[in-house]
């Protein structure tokens, strides 16, 4: 299956509204990053809104996704899907096929789509489950395993098949501190290969924030989107 | 006057609901389809595994009530037969009645039953529990086509099964039947296999085809269709499964009525009766 690169990633027009009807996020234009590490700050509830439009979950209340000037609500799941497969969404319970193992829940995408060798995918899930000292649950199944070793899983399938975008819905929810260091290292070194790539994260984990990670921040406050000193989409046309 | 036309506008909903379930029952047949043959990653060994892991599942491991209901109904369809049609020397008639009774009703009606039973249940409440763990969301995050992925195999799989488990039902009923009858009536088994080969007509086999496969697609599709619609909560789960359970009982008990109706109205127009 062959991936689109993702060269131009905006918001336009694009509103979030809770389920009770209140106006979480007004009409705004916002182009997104093309590199590095981004925090997503602001009420949990409104930047997990926003994570599941980004990754195409869910539709905002009004507006859309533009991906290389194609509108999102235009695209079908087939036509999305060279873009979705440069887009990974790690989210909270996030969804482990309850009957297949954790290894090949690390897998899955990447297997599923030929986006690798066997020999390649099963290094990279390897030295994953080796650094994140999670190696002897590889065969277990999700519901067999502790809830850290599931939440921990979620994220990691995110990072297995190489995506140019990154969107992690609190990561480090259950995680112990040593956990937490090698997530830290494991984006900072995602972003830093040759290939562009975005890590947008959200999270209420303040010793996470200000021990491990060299980001930048999109603010979303007041009902409002911007980055945390400088332009937005608007200012850009 | 008012109560009449709050009846009407009721009653009226309530068919629109129906003809707008079966039409969306009907699509995700479709689109499930549609999505197998767009989606270029999954090869057609997935496809098979899956399809074959669910006729294992929904056809042999229900082969053992299948038989022992086979069993028990061809017997008392052939003692019943026996003993009434021997009153009046009609025993040839016999052959009729295990083909009309057993080949065109029993077998479709009591195969999806057992079916519904069995595996109805399981699809649905799997389905249920797949959407309330987001394991569904997590499939379409990784571009992974849930009706390709999950509805599709079990679809196919659920005809298959009722298909094959129907036809042993008919072999078992008719076969498995006469044996168990000869230790209480003496019937010459060339006589008896005769009287049920002079009886079978090439509709019976449509019929069996039209309604197998209706009530198998049906079974599953509403399975499919009812663990899907779990939103949240896993409260839910038990409704959806209850929910699919009788809908796909009223399909295929109305389904088989409709086809025999029409069978026996077309067989009266043959004949110059209507």
């Amino acid at each position: 299956m062959l991936r689109e690169s993702i060269t131009n990633f905006k918001l336009a027009n694009f509103s979030l509204q809770s389920e009770s009807g209140e106006t979480l996020l007004e009409p705004t234009n916002f182009l997104l990053p093309e590199s590095g590490i981004y925090f997503l700050a602001g009420d949990m509830e409104k930047t997990h809104q926003l994570l599941r439009c980004l990754s195409g979950l869910s539709e905002p209340a009004s507006g859309t996704i533009v991906l290389n000037d194609n509108r999102f609500d235009d695209m079908s799941f087939e036509d999305f899907l060279p873009y979705r497969l440069n887009l990974s969404y790690g989210f909270d319970l996030g969804g482990l096929l309850s009957n297949r193992s954790i290894r090949d829940n690390l897998k899955l995408c990447a297997e599923y789509h030929a986006l690798f060798t066997k020999e390649e995918l099963d290094l990279k899930v390897n030295k994953l489950l080796t650094d994140f000292d999670i190696k002897e649950y590889a065969n277990e199944r999700p519901f067999h395993v502790p809830g850290y070793v599931r939440k921990l899983v979620c994220v990691l399938r995110s990072f297995v098949h190489e995506p140019q975008y990154v969107l992690l819905d609190s990561p480090t929810t259950a995680l112990d501190s040593e956990r937490k260091v090698c997530l830290g290292k494991l984006i900072s070194n995602y972003c830093k290969g040759e290939q562009p790539r975005v890590v947008i994260f959200s999270s209420s984990d303040e010793f996470f924030l200000e021990q491990y990670l060299n980001y930048e921040t999109i603010l979303m406050v007041d009902k409002k989107m911007e980055y945390s000193a400088s332009a937005n989409f608007g200012d850009a046309v | 006057m008012h109560v009449l036309i709050k009846y009407s506008d009721n009653l009226g909903k309530r068919v629109f609901d129906v003809v707008k379930y079966t039409l969306e029952a009907f699509l995700m047949i479709y689109l499930s389809f549609k999505a197998t043959l767009y989606d270029q990653a999954q090869g057609m060994r997935t496809i098979f595994s899956v399809i074959s892991a669910q006729v294992y599942f929904t056809g042999w491991q229900a082969l053992p009530i299948v038989s022992v209901l086979a069993l028990a109904s061809g017997a008392a369809i052939i003692l019943q037969g026996t003993s009434q049609f021997s009153f009046f020397g009609g025993t040839n008639m016999l052959g009729n009645l295990i083909v009309a009774v057993v080949v065109r009703e029993l077998s479709p009606l009591l195969t999806a039953l057992i079916v519904i039973a069995r595996s109805g249940t399981a699809v649905a409440s799997e389905l249920g529990s797949m959407k309330v763990n987001r394991e569904v969301e997590g499939l379409e995050s990784m571009g992974i086509n849930p009706l390709s992925y999950i509805v599709f195999p079990r679809f196919m799989g659920g005809v298959i099964s009722v298909l094959c488990l129907a036809f042993y039902f008919n072999v078992v009923a008719i076969i498995g039947g006469f044996f168990v009858t000869i230790f209480i009536r003496d019937i010459d088994f060339l006589f008896y296999t005769n009287l049920i080969i002079q009886s079978l007509a090439v509709e019976d086999i449509y019929m069996y085809l039209l309604k197998n496969t209706f009530s198998g697609a049906m079974i599953f599709v509403i399975a499919c269709k009812q663990g899907m619609s779990v939103q949240k909560s896993s409260h839910e789960v038990p409704q959806m499964t209850t929910l699919a359970v009788v809908r796909s009982l009223i399909y295929v008990v109305c389904f088989n009525l409709i086809t025999t109706g029409l069978f026996y109205l077309n067989h009266f127009i043959k004949l110059g009766v209507l």
